[in-house]
């Protein structure tokens, strides 16, 4: 919970934020115009304000859905991406938002309607064409969803669209939602995982293995297709040993058929944004690490991610059929 | 360090007291007082003396970019908020200027908070729901040129009301914000800790020294090594080690060489 929120004032007496409010009945409130204001000046620091981050209530006006990057999918020919949030409550130091944003406040856009619409006439637009609408690219899927209700919200919109795929990118265990609703074949809800050594490391309050583990085997008890991803793979002196025991880890709780798909990719940022984050964490131990500049990627060399793609997809072959397997490329 | 920044003398007083700060002996544009990481300073009323003030405090403290923290204290009016009540101020504009800042609430607190407009001249008609200042905009528009804008706030005693007009009791206005000195010390430390955990985002310049004198860097060796140093003081805390490692190279690209293996070394390991 905030201990500050900022409203804009077009949404101040929207029903949904209202009752975002009142499950925050002790947080300061402060009057906005529109987000921007308090998101975007400069002279802001990501890194002192993640110790506190303030939630900012929105309206978004435009873009609610967008073409995904080329690369990002898992299969589906038409890949769309959409957040109704910006930021994520964790904080990886590995993450892109770190410097893609200047504040490290969460904006929520509360106008969720706009979301399903654009998700129908897109949907719409390709017919009988499976398109795949990806949650969870600004944001964590999950994490505030005790605050938002947003997967709540959807999910009986995917389950009238026959033709919209939905993936749900999480590190949360929050599946408390998701487990009122039925299983639906075409909702994958998809964990994200590092090695354990990484994990204590970079991975600042997010879940252990262990309860996200156990977030997953009880949605797969209740039928709900799975997902996982190993993005980014970091690297280090043991990740030969660790990540083997990650997998085995996984394996021991999760069965394969449960599974839809897994994707892989080593760590990489584009140019700027690594820039800017090692400004922020000059002293972090996963950017201070041997790399170079491809394609306006900063990533390992070549070499090395050759080698550590090769080892972490021989080790994961080992357990899961090549056909759900999607690499991340870039 | 952390800055102080009041409009008025019977303002500041508090402060002085509190912490037993001394007066800068030398001939300053500004009265200042001093102590152990700590400034404060009197700029005058209105905005102009305030801008001019701070920018003063930010270029005379600033070293190595390390951020400050920097509170602006003093007294505001407001139509209905009780005289003697301290206010965190949660938005800030100019008279006219629909353009806001709005503080960063990093500092955890239970304070009441409220906008606060700063004026070009005393007023009596207050805002409906905002307290009024002459200063607060033009302390945080500069302060934040020379500190991330968490680390600039400003903190109000209410000081007078449509009931209670505003005067020019110096006792009074002191009397009115001594009591909430051990809030605002609160605040303040918090505040201290924000600006100090910014400053492992730099390299103080005299760390760097030594390695400049072994050879000569260009400009963007420089930049180079700074970011090597500051990389590695996390593991080898005055670099002393680093220096003896590469006291011996003899050319620039030979010491940054060692020093990048050094730290891919250590980063590698995790």
């Amino acid at each position: 919970v905030a201990d500050t929120v900022y409203i804009e004032s077009a949404i101040r007496d929207h029903a949904r934020t209202r009752d975002i409010l009142k499950r925050m009945p002790n947080s300061r409130l402060i009057d906005i115009e529109r987000y921007g204001e308090v998101f975007n000046p400069r002279s802001q620091s990501f890194r002192l304000q993640k110790s506190n981050p303030s939630l900012i209530l929105s309206h978004k006006h435009s873009g609610h859905v967008l073409p995904a990057p080329l690369g990002y999918g898992i299969g589906g020919r038409h890949n769309y991406y959409f957040s109704h949030m910006l930021n994520c409550i964790y904080d990886c130091r590995y993450c892109f938002l770190q410097g893609m944003y200047r504040s490290a406040h969460q904006v929520l856009f509360v106008n969720f309607e706009d979301f399903a619409q654009e998700i129908r006439r897109i949907s719409n637009q390709h017919e009988d064409e499976p398109v795949w609408f990806f949650s969870g690219y600004d944001c964590d899927s999950l994490a505030y969803e005790p605050v938002t209700h947003f997967i709540d919200y959807h999910l009986p919109i995917f389950a009238d669209i026959d033709n919209a795929w939905l993936e749900i990118r999480t590190k949360s265990t929050q599946i408390r939602q998701l487990l009122k609703h039925p299983a639906n074949p075409r909702v994958v809800v998809a964990f994200s995982f590092t090695d354990q050594r990484v994990h204590e490391h970079s991975e600042h309050g997010v879940p252990s293995i262990e309860k996200r583990l156990d977030a997953m085997q009880k949605l797969a008890d209740q039928g709900w297709p799975l997902g996982l991803r190993f993005d980014p793979i970091v690297y280090h002196h043991d990740y030969r040993q660790e990540f083997p025991q990650l997998l085995q880890r996984i394996f021991e709780c999760i069965s394969v058929d449960q599974l839809h798909s897994v994707s892989l990719g080593v760590f990489r940022l584009p140019k700027q944004n690594f820039k800017t984050i090692h400004e922020l964490y000059p002293q972090e131990k996963i950017l201070n690490q041997r790399f170079e500049v491809r394609h306006g990627m900063v990533s390992y060399d070549v070499r090395r991610e050759t080698e550590m793609m090769e080892f972490c997809e021989s080790a994961l072959l080992q357990y899961i059929p090549d056909s759900i397997y999607f690499p991340c490329q870039w | 360090m952390l800055i102080w920044m009041c409009a008025l003398h019977c303002e500041a007083k508090p402060i002085i007291d509190y912490y037993r700060l001394k007066k800068v002996p030398n001939q300053h544009p500004f009265d200042s007082y001093q102590k152990d990481g700590m400034l404060c300073v009197v700029s005058g009323i209105g905005a102009i003396n305030m801008a001019a003030a701070t920018a003063w405090a930010g270029a005379w403290n600033s070293s190595g970019g390390q951020a400050s923290g920097w509170i602006n204290t003093g007294v505001a009016g407001h139509r209905q908020l009780e005289v003697g009540n301290l206010i965190y101020a949660s938005k800030v504009r100019q008279q006219d200027n629909p353009s806001a800042i709005y503080p960063v609430p990093v500092v955890r607190h239970t304070l009441l908070n409220t906008e606060l407009i700063s004026h070009d001249h005393p007023v009596d008609d207050y805002d409906e729901h905002a307290m009024v200042d002459m200063e607060a905009y033009a302390f945080l528009h500069t302060a934040s040129r020379f500190s991330p804008l968490e680390c600039c706030q400003c903190l109000k005693v209410i000081s007078d009301n449509a009931d209670t007009p505003a005067d020019r009791d110096k006792a009074r206005i002191s009397a009115l914000i001594e009591p909430h000195l051990p809030r605002i010390d609160d605040f303040a430390k918090q505040l201290l800790r924000i600006a100090e955990s910014h400053a492992e985002q730099y390299l103080p310049p005299e760390n760097g020294q030594r390695f400049l004198s072994l050879a000569h860097f260009t400009s963007t060796q420089k930049i180079q090594l700074n970011k090597a140093l500051l990389a590695l003081s996390a593991y080898d805390d005055d670099l002393d080690t680093s220096y003896e490692l590469v006291r011996d190279c003899g050319d620039s690209r030979t010491i940054l060489d060692r020093l990048h293996d050094t730290l891919y070394q250590h980063s590698e390991a995790l």
